[in-house]
């Protein structure tokens, strides 16, 4: 030690020297160790019938145990896992989830893996002992596992021990690693039925005309053209252009779909924006936020503080609402009916369409109205009053029953 | 052998007793001093005394290691306790101004209990006022990891947009409730009023 050392001193370029040797062997071997990750697709397909039930809990919720320092977060579109150092990941599941559909009456899951195990030979064991594991059960269902066949990941570490990853497999036999990727893309037949369960994921679906049960806490969902859905979301955003029914529940949302015949709500502190609704029908509503293009049928059995913001009404309404802030920029004139609950709020109707109606307001003593100058008083019995504007028979009635508010009739557009 | 030596070898056995005689331990007993059990502790914590006086370094490191100990223990508090900051564009791009975003929330929620609102009003806006208890319990993990492990942009989104979210209905609410006790004057309506719980 002691003549090295001299010798050291003695020739600085020897130092360097030494100093690049070392250099170039860290390089070597951080190359070498990333040489050993292997990435490799794993794919099957199996024959179904058209209207198989296909159930799947999506890519998030692993079955992760840890034994020490474990961190568990999202990074970017990914679910990170990592033990002792926050940095070093260990676990990286892919949080994206498409699913496509196709005219086959196939399913098929191609999942991409990339892993790194101490020694080459034991990533190559590992991956041939990975599989997917698809089939169609006796009820026609077919359950999709995105994380193949693996049963748990682990992760142990001590004070004075570094970490010590491994996964077990369904079979029970526990492979050391060092590093685990995962992503699924899975395939489904058009028509089939899907249900989803998912937390924290951004899943995308194509064209599908069978019937989708989506159950999603927290995440995104796209989809373009979509059947039937039944969701319950929670702090999910949520997009489709086109919808043929749906009946969803949400809380915390923020839900945009560009057209649907038939939708029905339940919701709560969501945002909702619609383009061209069919018939709309809110069965409860607390603090939303809905803005809508076109609407035919509108019906609220229950609504409270939420704010109604219509740009066109085609046929008629009927709302039960409280503390509801109500917008119809534009009530087309072939508008039937209009009939309106509320309290504490503010009212603006844009009648200019219309050609004949008839205005009946239950709550004259405890409103104010700015009606427009050509709508003639017809009745007054109590504290109801009558109006009427253009020939008899009336096209359309409207009725307002709607204490402390501020209701105003526009012959203008908004 | 003297003559009285000779008497006391003869009459040996005649002087010997079989017994001794009670009043000879009554007498001695009298005149020891046992100690009572209180003294007898004192003596022993005395005893200690001296016996450690001896070794005072012995101390001085235990209660150095103790120190350290606590230091080490303080400091930990210390920094798991200290405030993860958030640069300051994100902040922006929410809509805070400040790291201060608890304080904004707490001068809503002040706001929110110093008012009174109509009775027959009350329900309503309780059901309103009992939906910040969701939105703190959707993201409550959220806040502790970004206290816990320090500040991750992804998590910090998330919180940041919680806290938003949070100050909007907040926000709401204060609306609200100004907007019903405005029309209750303007409509001429002296209702009863209470406060709300929260």
């Amino acid at each position: 030690m002691k003549k090295n050392s001299i010798s050291i001193v003695k020739n600085p370029s020897c130092l360097s020297k030494k100093i690049a040797l070392v250099f170039c062997l860290q390089l070597v071997f951080i190359w070498t160790s990333f040489a050993q990750r292997t990435t490799q697709l794993f794919e099957k397909e199996i024959a179904v019938s058209e209207e198989v039930i296909i159930k799947s809990k999506g890519p998030a919720s692993p079955r992760i145990t840890g034994n020490g320092v474990l961190h568990i977060r999202p990074v970017d579109k990914n679910y990170v896992v990592s033990g002792r150092k926050d940095e070093v990941y260990v676990y990286v599941l892919d949080k994206r989830f498409e699913i496509f559909t196709w005219d086959k009456n196939k399913v098929k899951q191609s999942t991409r893996v990339t892993l790194e195990c101490e020694t080459e030979s034991q990533t190559k064991e590992l991956l041939s002992a990975l599989e997917v594991e698809l089939r169609a059960n006796a009820a026609d269902q077919v359950l999709v596992d995105c994380k193949l066949n693996i049963d748990r990941f682990m992760i142990e570490n001590g004070w004075f021990r570094a970490d010590d990853n491994s996964v077990v497999l369904s079979n029970g036999k526990e492979y050391k690693i060092k590093y685990l990727e995962l992503s699924t893309t899975l395939y489904v037949p058009r028509k089939s039925q899907l249900d989803l369960d998912t937390e924290e994921v951004f899943l995308s679906l194509g064209d599908h005309e069978g019937r989708l049960d989506l159950r999603m806490n927290q995440g995104t969902f796209t989809a373009n053209k979509l059947n039937e859905l039944k969701g319950s979301l929670k702090s999910v955003t949520l997009e489709i252009k086109e919808l043929s029914k749906g009946e969803l529940r949400a809380k915390g949302s923020k839900i945009s779909i560009n057209r649907a015949d038939e939708l029905i709500l339940e919701s709560s502190l969501s945002t909702l924006d619609f383009q061209d609704i069919g018939k709309l029908i809110f069965n409860k509503s607390l603090s939303d936020k809905l803005s809508c293009g076109q609407v035919k049928l509108f019906f609220v059995e229950e609504a409270l503080y939420t704010s109604f913001d219509l740009i066109n009404l085609k046929e008629a309404t009927e709302l039960n609402l409280r503390n509801c802030d109500l917008t119809i920029a534009n009530i087309h004139k072939e508008t039937s009916k209009i009939l309106i609950k509320n309290q504490n709020a503010t009212v603006k109707l844009g009648i200019q369409n219309l050609s004949s109606y008839l205005l009946v307001n239950s709550q004259a003593d405890k409103a104010t109205f700015q009606l427009p100058e050509s709508l003639l008083k017809i009745e007054e019995i109590g504290k109801e009053k009558t109006y009427a504007s253009g020939a008899q028979p009336y096209q359309t009635r409207i009725d307002i029953d709607c204490s402390l508010c501020k209701v105003t009739l526009s012959g203008v557009p908004f | 052998m003297t003559e009285f030596e000779k008497y006391l070898q003869n009459k040996k056995k005649e002087m010997d007793l079989k017994e001794v005689n009670p009043k000879i331990w009554e007498g001695i007993e009298n005149e020891m001093e046992i100690p009572k059990t209180k003294d007898s502790l004192t003596h022993l914590q005395d005893l200690s005394k001296k016996e450690t006086k001896g070794r005072p370094i012995y101390h001085k490191v235990l209660g150095m290691a103790a120190v350290f100990l606590l230091g080490i223990i303080f400091s930990q508090v210390f920094f798991t306790a200290e405030k993860v900051v958030i640069p300051a564009e994100l902040l922006a791009s929410y809509g805070f101004e400040d790291q201060a975003v608890d304080l904004v929330l707490e001068k809503q929620l002040q706001l929110i209990r110093e008012s009174s609102v109509p009775v027959g009003h009350k329900n309503d806006l309780q059901i309103l006022v009992n939906q910040v208890q969701y939105l703190d319990e959707t993201f409550q993990s959220k806040v502790d990891y970004l206290n816990e492990k320090g500040y991750a942009e992804n998590i910090a989104k998330e919180v940041l947009q919680y806290y938003k979210s949070k100050s909007e209905l907040l926000d709401k609410v204060i609306f609200e409730i100004q907007k019903i006790n405005e029309n209750e004057k303007e409509f001429n309506i002296n209702s009863e009023k209470s406060k709300l719980s929260i």
